[in-house]
This record gives C-alpha cells, sequence and structure tokens, in this order.
C-alpha cells in the first residue's frame, strides 16, 4: 500500500478508536409543540430544497435535449445553417454533400456530428441549435504536414497528428510538401482512419526545417523513415533515423554531390544545426572541394563517444562510390 | 526437579548425563533424558498452532512434550510424522471433522473431551499453550483449556495468533472474545496479531515471509521459555519457582519480544529489533515497563560476562522490571555467529484487582495494633498495611463508599480512610499530643 | 443553522452539576447557568444512571429557563473525569531520510505514534483527546525540528482514553434530554485553561489541580506544553468520609464540619485541647451535645491531603521533575491551609488558589465553576481549529450539510 493509503487507513483507525466514535442514541424526551413544529419545518425545508435543485436540473435537461434531438416537432420550417471552418478548404457544399444534409427534417445533431467526424479530413467538429432555429457548425480541419508518396490511391496527404487522407483541394497547392516515403500504416485507436504511428516527431522534424532551416527545406525532395523493424507486424517499434534524399539527388543523379542526409530521430535540432553552420561558416564548399573528393556522399550525423566524459554530435561525410545508389 | 545439579546421577558424581553430553561438544538435544526432570507441555490448539508444534518437535531443539489438539482427524493425522502426540477432542460433536468456523463448536467439543484434556494436562509443570485464533477449534477450545489449567493451577503462557483482517468480521469477531478470555485466564498472555506482522516485513516481502516470522517469534518464545527452564549450558539460569512468580497473577499483561542480531553489529542490532518489534504494540501488550523481567540471551558461543551484563543492564533500562528481573542466558553452538535475545515480562501485577498483593511487612510495624506510627513523608507513598482492624471488616472501613464499586488505585484502596491505612490511633495520638502541650501550657 | 449556535455545557460533578448555556456565534457568550446537586455519581464514577439523569436535566431546564431560549439547545459538551480514565504516553519513532527534518519526517513520525497509539487503546476504551507532548530529534528535546538536521525524530504523544461503559452511560445523559454529545474534554485540561489568564505568565511550569468532590484532576504544563495529566478518584467526599469514620459523626454533620472549621494542617499548641460542638450548627435542639476534637478533625484531614498530594507528586515526577507553580482551584481548594501543605509537599514551590477568569464569564468566577467555564472555552478553541481545515476542506460539502 502506498504511503498515502496507509496514511488514510490510520487516519480512520485513529477517528475510529476516538470518542466520537461511539454512537449516540439522541431520543427527544417528549413531543412538545414546538418539537413538532421543529420537525415540520425541517421536512419542508429539505423537501423544498429538494424540488427546487430538481426543477433547476429537470429544465436545463429538457433545454439540453431540445438542442440535440429537437423535441419540438411543430418546426415545419426549413433549416438554415451558418458553417464555419476556419482557415479551411471545406465549405458549405461540401458539408450539405457530405452529411447528405435535408432542410427539412429535423436534424439529429448527434447524427450530423458524428457523420462529420467520419471524414478523415475533420478533426473537430461541434454542431448546435440557434435559439432562433438556426443550425451553426463549427469545424476543424487537418492540414496536411507532409505527403505520402504516390500509389494506386491517389495523392495522400499526413496531418501533423498522424493521420491520413486523401484531398483533391489540397492537391492542387502540392508544392512544398515533403514526401514519405517507406511508411507503414497502422489504424488509429481513436479515429479509426489510417495514421502513421508515432507521426508527431516527424511532423516537428518537418516543421523544425521548414521555419528554422527554410534553406536547407527548400533542397529536399523525400523524406523517409528508417529503421523499421523487421517483423511487418510490429508496429511499435519506434524509427530512429530520418533519412532525406534532396531534389539534386533525385532529377540529377549523375551530378548531384550529396545522395543523402541521415538525422537521428530524436537528436535532429542539433544535426540541422550542424548542418547549417557547417553550410555556414564554409567548411562544407571546403570540403565538397578537397582534392581527395568523392564523386558522391551519404551525409551522417552520430556521436562521437571516443571520450566518454564528452559526448558530441559529429556530422560525417561518407563517400559513396559511383555504383551505390 | 528445578535444579539439574541436585539430581543424583548415575554415571559419575558430579554430573549429569546430559551436560557431559554438552561439553563434548555435540548438541544438546542428541540423547534426550528418558524423563525429563521438569514437566513441560507444549500443546497447539487449532490448525496453524497444530503445525508450528509440529515444527518444533521436529527440529527437536529442547526436551518437552509436544501434543497436538484438534477437532479434525486428518489434519492430526498429518501430524503423525512429526512425533507429536495428538489428542482429537469432540468426536462426538464434530465427528473428526473439524469445528468449521464455529468458536461455539469448538468450545462444545472441548467440553465434551473434558476427561482427555485433563488427563492430557495432568503431571505438568509448566504449559505452554499455542492457539491460533479465529477459526473454530482455535478460538473455541484454547478458551476451554486454559480455564481447565487454571482449573487444576497449572502456570499457562499462552501464544496466540489473530486472523489477518482480511478474513472476515466473523474471524475477527471471535478472535477478538478469545483472547479476552485467554488473558484472563492465562498466567502470561502474549499476542501475535497477523496484522502487525505487516509492519515487520519489509515492503515487498512475500506472504509466506510474514507467516515465516510469526512463526519464528513463536518458536523463539517458546524456546526460550523452555531454555530458561532447562539451561543445562548456561551459568545463569531460571528455575520454575522464579519463573512462575514472574506471572503471579492471571489477567496481567505480558511483555514479550524477541531481537535477533548476527554479525560483527550483532548486539546492537538485536537490542534495535528488540526494543522495536511490533509485538510490543499489540493491545494486550504493556504500556511502558514492566514489573517482573526475565531476559534470556542465547549465543553461538560463551560469551563475555561484560557483553551479558551490558546487554541485560540496556533491556532492564528499557522495559523497567523493578520488582524481579532474571537474566538467564544459554549457549547454543548452532547459532554460529547469531545472537538471539528473548524478553518476558509482566505488568499491572498490582492492578490486578482480583489479588492484592500483600506487601511485605516493615520491621516497625510490629507494635500493632495500640502502636503508633509517626506520620512522615516516606511513608506516604507505597507502603500500605492492608491490615484489618479487629472488628471492621473491609466494608466498614471504606463508610460511605461501601455501596460504590471497589477500584484499587495501584494497589491502594482509597476509599478507606487514609489514617486507618497508615496505622495511626487518633485517640493515641491526641492522647500524647495533649500530654506534650499540657507540660508545655503548665511552664 | 441559527440553533448549532448555541451549546449547553455541562459539568457533572460528584457532589455538584454545573450547567452553562453559551452562545458560541458571534462571540462567546454565557446566557445561562445553574448549579444543582447531583444523585447517583460517586468518586466520578456512575452508580445510579436514572438518578444522575434526573438531576442532570432538572439542571439543564432551569439553566435553559434561565437563558430563555425559545428552541431547545441541541448541542451538549461534557467532562470525562473518574477512575476510569486514563493516560498514557506513546512515542513513535522514524528515520529521518536526508538528513534534515521535512514535513514529511514530521508525518512520518506522527503516523508512527498514531500506530502505536491505536494498538496500544484496548478494545473496551476509546480516547478522549491526543497531545503532542514534544519532538525529540536524536533523543534532544526540540520544539520545532523543521529543518534541523539529525538522524533520529520521535513523536511523543500523550493520550487520554477513557473506558467504553463510562462513556457510553455518560452519553445517555444529553442524548436522553435530545442533546448530541459535540464536544468532550477531559475535566483535568478544562480546569486548567479556565484558570489559565490567572497566572501572570503562561509559558511557564505548571502544575494545576482541580479538588473536586469526588475526583482530583491534575496537569502538568512545562513550558506552555502539556506533559502529563491524570485523576487521584479522592475528593472532598473522602475528607468527608474519612471524618465520619474518624469521628463517629454522621455524614451531614461532618460536611458542614469539613466546610465551616475544616483546615489541612493538624494545628499543635492550644489547639490540641479545642473541641467543637455540633450543637453550633444548628438550632435544631440535639438531645445530647457531642464535642469533637478539633486535633482530631484537623489530623484526619491532614492526612489525607497529604496522601494526595504526594500520589499526585509520584505521578508527575515519573514524566518529569517538577519545579514551577501550582495552581489549585476545585471546591476543596479553599479549604485553610491546604496551600501550604500542597507546598510543602511540592518541594516548596509557590501554590496559588486558582479561580476562572475569563471574560466571557466573569459572573462565574468561582473555583467550583472552573472546570464548566474551561470546557466552553476549549471547546470554542477547537471549534476554531477545525474551522480552519474545513476551510480547505470543500466549501460545497459545508453547504449541503447546512441545506440538509
Amino acid at each position: 500500500m502506498s504511503r498515502k493509503q496507509n496514511h488514510q487507513n490510520l487516519i480512520e483507525q485513529m477517528h475510529s478508536k476516538e470518542w466520537r466514535a461511539l454512537p449516540q442514541n439522541v431520543v427527544l424526551s417528549g413531543d412538545t409543540k414546538s418539537g413538532k413544529r421543529q420537525r415540520v419545518y425541517e421536512i419542508l425545508r429539505k423537501f423544498s430544497v429538494v424540488l427546487l435543485v430538481g426543477g433547476i436540473a429537470s429544465l436545463l435537461a429538457y433545454v439540453w435535449i431540445d438542442m440535440m434531438a429537437g423535441l419540438s416537432d411543430e418546426e415545419k420550417n426549413p433549416v438554415a445553417v451558418h458553417f464555419e471552418n476556419n482557415g479551411g478548404l471545406l465549405d458549405e457544399a461540401w458539408f450539405r454533400a457530405w452529411t447528405e444534409f435535408d432542410e427539412n427534417a429535423a436534424p439529429n445533431l448527434h447524427h450530423l456530428r458524428d457523420r462529420l467526424l467520419a471524414h478523415p479530413q475533420i478533426s473537430a467538429a461541434r454542431v448546435l441549435r440557434r435559439p432562433d432555429g438556426m443550425l451553426r457548425v463549427d469545424v476543424l480541419e487537418r492540414k496536411p504536414v507532409a505527403r505520402l508518396e504516390d500509389d494506386d490511391s491517389g495523392v495522400r496527404f499526413v496531418a501533423a497528428d498522424g493521420v491520413v487522407f486523401s484531398s483533391d483541394a489540397w492537391a492542387v497547392r502540392q508544392s512544398g510538401l515533403p514526401i514519405l516515403r517507406d511508411v507503414r500504416l497502422a489504424i488509429d485507436a481513436k479515429t479509426g482512419f489510417d495514421c502513421v504511428p508515432v507521426m508527431a516527431k516527424l511532423a516537428d522534424f518537418i516543421e523544425t526545417a521548414r521555419t528554422s532551416y527554410r534553406k536547407l527545406f527548400e533542397e529536399w525532395d523525400t523524406i523517409s523513415l528508417r529503421d523499421f523493424p523487421s517483423d511487418e507486424r510490429d508496429i511499435a517499434h519506434p524509427w530512429s533515423l530520418i533519412s532525406v534524399v534532396p531534389f539534386a539527388a533525385v532529377q540529377n543523379p549523375g551530378h548531384a554531390k550529396i545522395k543523402e542526409y541521415v538525422f537521428s530521430a530524436t537528436r535532429f535540432r542539433e544535426d540541422l544545426k550542424l548542418l547549417a553552420s557547417a553550410r555556414a561558416n564554409g567548411t562544407w564548399d571546403m570540403v565538397l572541394s578537397a582534392p581527395t573528393r568523392a564523386p558522391a556522399y551519404r551525409v551522417l550525423f552520430i556521436t562521437n563517444r571516443k571520450n566518454p566524459m564528452k559526448e558530441f554530435r559529429e556530422m560525417r561525410l561518407i563517400p559513396l562510390s559511383a555504383e551505390t545508389p | 526437579m528445578e535444579n539439574f545439579e541436585n539430581k543424583p546421577s548415575e554415571t559419575n558424581g558430579n554430573a549429569n548425563p546430559a551436560i557431559a553430553v554438552a561439553e563434548a561438544g555435540t548438541p544438546i538435544s542428541a540423547p534426550m533424558p528418558a524423563s525429563p526432570p521438569l514437566r513441560l507441555k507444549v500443546v497447539g490448539v487449532g490448525g496453524a498452532a497444530t503445525r508450528t508444534v509440529a515444527r518444533l518437535c521436529e527440529a527437536k531443539i529442547f526436551a518437552a512434550e509436544f501434543i497436538a489438539v484438534d477437532t479434525s482427524a486428518a489434519e492430526l493425522a498429518a501430524l503423525e510424522r512429526f512425533g507429536v502426540k495428538t489428542v482429537l477432542i469432540g468426536e462426538t460433536i464434530t465427528g473428526g471433522s473439524g469445528a468449521g468456523m464455529d468458536a461455539m463448536r469448538g468450545a462444545a467439543a472441548a467440553k465434551a473431551s473434558e476427561e482427555t484434556l485433563r488427563s492430557m494436562l495432568a503431571g505438568t509443570d509448566l504449559l505452554i499453550l499455542i492457539a491460533s485464533l479465529g477459526r473454530g477449534t482455535g478460538s473455541g477450545a484454547s478458551v476451554e483449556v486454559v480455564n481447565l489449567a487454571r482449573e487444576i493451577g497449572l502456570v499457562s503462557v499462552c501464544f496466540a495468533t489473530t486472523p489477518f483482517a482480511w478474513e472476515g468480521a466473523k474471524s475477527t469477531e471471535q478472535a477478538s472474545l478469545a483472547i479476552d478470555a485467554l488473558h484472563a485466564n492465562s498466567n502470561a498472555f502474549i499476542l501475535i496479531e497477523n496484522n502487525l506482522i505487516a509492519q515487520a516485513v519489509a515492503s515487498g516481502g512475500s506472504f509466506s515471509e510474514g507467516f515465516k516470522i510469526s512463526d519464528r517469534w513463536i518458536e523463539s518464545g517458546v524456546s526460550s521459555c523452555c531454555r530458561m527452564l532447562l539451561n543445562t549450558t548456561g551459568r545463569m539460569r531460571v528455575d520454575l519457582a522464579a519463573f512462575r512468580n514472574l506471572f503471579p497473577a492471571v489477567g496481567t499483561r505480558t511483555l514479550f519480544s524477541v531481537g535477533f542480531g548476527s554479525g560483527g553489529n550483532a548486539q546492537e542490532d538485536a537490542l534495535t529489533e528488540l526494543f522495536r518489534c511490533p509485538l510490543l504494540k499489540t493491545r494486550t501488550s504493556v504500556a511502558g515497563t514492566a514489573e517482573t523481567l526475565a531476559i534470556h540471551i542465547e549465543t553461538g558461543m560463551e560469551p563475555q560476562l561484560a557483553f551479558v551484563s551490558e546487554t541485560a543492564q540496556r533491556v532492564k533500562n528499557r522495559f523497567g522490571g523493578d520488582l524481579r528481573t532474571l537474566p538467564s542466558y544459554a549457549v547454543n553452538p548452532a547459532l554460529g555467529d547469531r545472537l538471539e535475545i528473548c524478553v518476558f515480562g509482566a505488568a499491572g501485577i498490582r492492578e490486578a484487582s482480583r489479588v492484592v498483593r500483600k506487601k511485605p511487612k516493615k520491621e516497625a510495624s510490629d507494635a500493632m495494633p495500640g502502636g503508633v506510627l509517626v506520620l512522615n513523608s516516606d511513608d506516604a507513598d507505597g507502603n500500605d498495611f492492608d491490615r484489618e482492624e479487629p472488628g471492621l471488616g473491609l466494608d466498614d472501613r471504606r463508610g460511605g463508599f461501601a455501596d460504590t464499586r471497589s477500584r484499587l488505585f495501584e494497589g491502594k484502596d482509597l476509599d478507606t480512610p487514609t489514617y486507618i491505612r497508615k496505622q495511626i490511633n487518633l485517640d493515641k495520638t491526641l492522647a500524647k499530643k495533649k500530654k506534650e502541650f499540657g507540660s508545655l501550657r503548665k511552664n | 443553522m441559527a440553533q448549532d449556535n448555541i451549546l449547553a455545557v455541562i459539568d457533572i460533578g460528584s457532589a455538584e452539576t454545573k450547567v452553562l448555556i453559551v452562545d458560541l456565534e458571534p462571540q462567546l457568550q454565557v446566557i445561562g447557568a445553574f448549579c444543582a446537586k447531583t444523585e447517583g455519581m460517586r468518586k466520578g464514577e456512575i452508580v445510579n444512571l436514572g438518578a444522575l439523569k434526573e438531576s442532570v436535566h432538572s439542571a439543564i431546564r432551569q439553566a435553559e429557563k434561565m437563558a430563555g431560549a425559545a428552541r431547545r439547545v441541541r448541542g451538549a459538551c461534557l467532562a470525562v473525569s473518574g477512575a476510569l480514565v486514563g493516560g498514557f504516553s506513546v512515542t513513535g519513532l522514524t528515520s529521518v531520510k536526508s538528513g534534515c527534518v521535512r514535513a514529511e519526517d514530521k508525518e512520518a513520525a506522527r503516523d508512527d505514534a498514531f500506530s502505536a497509539c491505536v494498538h496500544r487503546v484496548p478494545e473496551n476504551r476509546h480516547i478522549v483527546q491526543h497531545l503532542l507532548r514534544r519532538y525529540l530529534l536524536d533523543r534532544r528535546e526540540r520544539e520545532e525540528p523543521l529543518g534541523l538536521s539529525g538522524k533520529e525524530l520521535t513523536y511523543d504523544l500523550w493520550v487520554i482514553d477513557a473506558d467504553d461503559t463510562y462513556l457510553t452511560e455518560l452519553y445517555q445523559i444529553p442524548n436522553r434530554y435530545g442533546m448530541t454529545v459535540r464536544g468532550l474534554f477531559p475535566a483535568s485540561l478544562a480546569s486548567a485553561e479556565a484558570i489559565r489568564t490567572f497566572a501572570q505568565i503562561m509559558d511557564d511550569n505548571r502544575l494545576v489541580i482541580d479538588i473536586g468532590a469526588g475526583t482530583s484532576d491534575f496537569v502538568l504544563f512545562r513550558d506552555g506544553a502539556v506533559v502529563c495529566t491524570g485523576v487521584i478518584p479522592v475528593g472532598g467526599e473522602h475528607i468527608t468520609n474519612d471524618m465520619s469514620l474518624g469521628l463517629q459523626i454522621s455524614k451531614e454533620d461532618a460536611e458542614r464540619l469539613k466546610i465551616k472549621y475544616g483546615n489541612a494542617y493538624a494545628r499543635e499548641g492550644d489547639n490540641v485541647f479545642a473541641e467543637i460542638d455540633l450543637d453550633s450548627f444548628d438550632g435544631e435542639l440535639k438531645g445530647f451535645s457531642k464535642h469533637v476534637s478539633r486535633y482530631k478533625m484537623e489530623l484526619i484531614t491532614e492526612v489525607r491531603l497529604r496522601e494526595l498530594f504526594t500520589l499526585i507528586s509520584k505521578k508527575i515526577n515519573v514524566e518529569s521533575a517538577f519545579s514551577g507553580t501550582v495552581f489549585l482551584t476545585g471546591g476543596t481548594a479553599q479549604m485553610e491551609g491546604i496551600g501550604k501543605l500542597a507546598s510543602s509537599i511540592f518541594g516548596n514551590a509557590e501554590v496559588r488558589i486558582g479561580e476562572p477568569s475569563l471574560s466571557f464569564a466573569r459572573a462565574y468566577a468561582e473555583p467550583k465553576y472552573s472546570t464548566v467555564v474551561g470546557l466552553a472555552k476549549l471547546y470554542r478553541d477547537s471549534q476554531a481549529k477545525s474551522a480552519e481545515r474545513d476551510v480547505k476542506g470543500g466549501w460545497f460539502r459545508r453547504l449541503f450539510r447546512e441545506i440538509f
């Protein structure tokens, strides 16, 4: 038992050993008139308080149920809708199409909300009935953070919380979104949609790169997640390396100097900083133009543990021969 | 019968065979004397208690008669192989199948087999009873056995274990009733509350570890008891009469504690364990200091005198023992470098309202009843003479308080007028003073 | 509820029952009082519950009448005393984990003391009050160990407990009148509280002895904190009884004798020849006149009081050597010479006769009211303390409780 529980037990034991624990048998000797009156007053008071509280509760309950399920059936007027989506691409037309909205029927707000949440792009939805009969729908949309590699099901995007969705509207503005490769999808327990497990870290990485290291980010083409387990069923194994292939390597394989960057999933910030500073202070160009230059390099970030007292993160350019991809 | 050395031996003039064996370095118990001079009976009543007794018997640590009493024939049969003597009680009531959880049935079973129990208890000097309370036989029959022992006049030391709180309210209730009854009728009553074991076990200890600890306590207690009396190797021994005087009245509170230590710091460890033993915190245990005390120290090899006296002194400081302290020590080679201290004590002897102790007279009181005692502050404390004045019964002496309940306050009956208790004869004092001041007046 | 503010404070003594009706809000105020003779209680123990109930109820009724309370009083506060009340000390031990004493260590020591206490109190007794006596850090006494460094912290607890039967019977008395017992305190602490402000200095060593009719309750304070409490079941009744047996007179005569001529010292000199004529008490003609020797009477009293003080002194010397002031209160403390006698037994300490001198009960400044006045004060203080604690405990719960 935890200390706290022990303590509680002890307090209880002490209380049961105190004089208060002995039972008292209060008897009203004789029923005086004032005594009777008092007792009646007591009972009336308690009763009235109970009524009051019950009344308020039932009133609130009625209002809520009315809002939700529409108790009053006499409303035959067509229902107007006010749709709000903060900065997203989905609009009212989509809403009506998706929920098959019927203006003349009494809308069931729960059903509406459930239907809205069934769309992978919607992360939160709220449906309220305004007192004048108008329906107000607030919706929060998922914004893509990366793109999954194109496959048969069309272009699919990944949001910051890992949920995968496809969207025609976003496809138009794909520029700038990195592509994820070698991703095994899992089913998100909460929403039932496909999702990329542990996406948050990756989203973090992409955000950091996009905001703080824009120049670097713009050179990238594909982002892969490495070190997936050999066992397909073992989704819980976290990946530990992020591999980034720059555009140059994809578009111009023969002449690209850098084939790949390999970042650590946990220490990518240090790695990005190292890379940025190397680019900035000229060591980068120095290395690339050194006499013993190789045709291509892979950039690796490792932790130098030669001196256990001082571990530090190091960037290594590994020369690749022409044949290695 | 108490002292070994007085018994004539067969081999040589001044050594008892048992002592000779011990000095040769073999364990004391190897050849047990055919009839031990001290008849000690260790009786276990109830399931768990009988198993404890069986274990003690098997360990053959000392020479005593081990008896297991139960209502369940099956349980007793399982214990035969340990060499315990088994007594099945209440066949007519329970049919040899146990008392269930009912203490009433256990008591009825014991009552039905009263003759058997009497014959079992006959010819005993000291009875050590181990009872596991909460179930039927333990709670019910043990009370009967203790009552019988009291009737016969046996000195009884009773160890009782209580059920865990989660075993149910009925168990706890039955145990509680049994505790009261046992306490009131045994000379020494030591309560081992299973709930306290949880405190003694280091956090995360297993269930059986807890039981091992409670078994260890009982074993230490019983074996210390026996060794104190059957001691053949130590220099200081306790004889039966002295032991009996430790617990002179029934219903007094008993102090019992054990401590073990080993290695370099054995003494400190053992003393610390001794002072912190959860057994001191049970509700039948002694609050504060005990009046009589018996300290038993066991070591692996012969200890130094200073060591023994220092340990005994520290124990005495902590536990009191103002009335009487009996130290004893034994050497048990099987212990190695371990040290075991066991303390018995009793408190509340003065307050036991059943027995009003008559203190030994002081010399000055020989002049009685006509003598005059000069009152000074020394006399005001503790030295009451509960002697009856001729013609006055106890009730008359309390005067107006005769119709109220008499309660002794630390052994004194405060309702009786103080001048009576201090043997002050008012008329004589007055006359004396008158003479004193009369002569002054004249001058 | 308005009714909750009115409380009946009852001190059931072996000779007299004192009832105070007090109003707790906004300030402690006495609105009614009555003092009546008690039947059925001797030596602080209940011998005849029915008679006791009747006498206490009539006292309460009179007090209520005086208070003019239109509605009945619902709560009562009682004092416990007598041979069935005991006190003992318990210590809890904990090792200081991080070298420096922190709040958790104090709590752990307190929990250890509580658990020992829970085991030590027998089944048939319940705790009336428990007080912290002192903290010991590595065996040295410390007033506030928080923040100090040491290895072992000891929590020294003094527990006052009472027999269940006694408590149950005691509860029945207000319960049958329709009152719940809201507060219960040992009479010794109550009397000490009442005469506390009487002392010039509050932070010193005090021994307060309340010598009532059936019992003498005492409390020992050291540096203002309670060290030990106790009850000796000897009181004024015993002196009367002794006198009646020793002088062969009736109890009523002995009582009157004690009140009028009582002296704690058997004075020598000419007093040895003095005699008192019992006829001088009342105008009734007696068939024969009875003379009693004054010296004898005083000797009986002296012997008895000496024994009482010696018993108290022995009990307190177990806990700690006493040096300080002795305060005597209670009906019997008004006897002549008792101060000198006490002083001689307590090592020539200063002895004063104390009276309750609390502001709200100015009209009741006699020694016999010390217990009941002190009770009211103790109850009020304990209410204030628990109100402090309750504030955190949830206003909603209190609101709920208020409605229902």
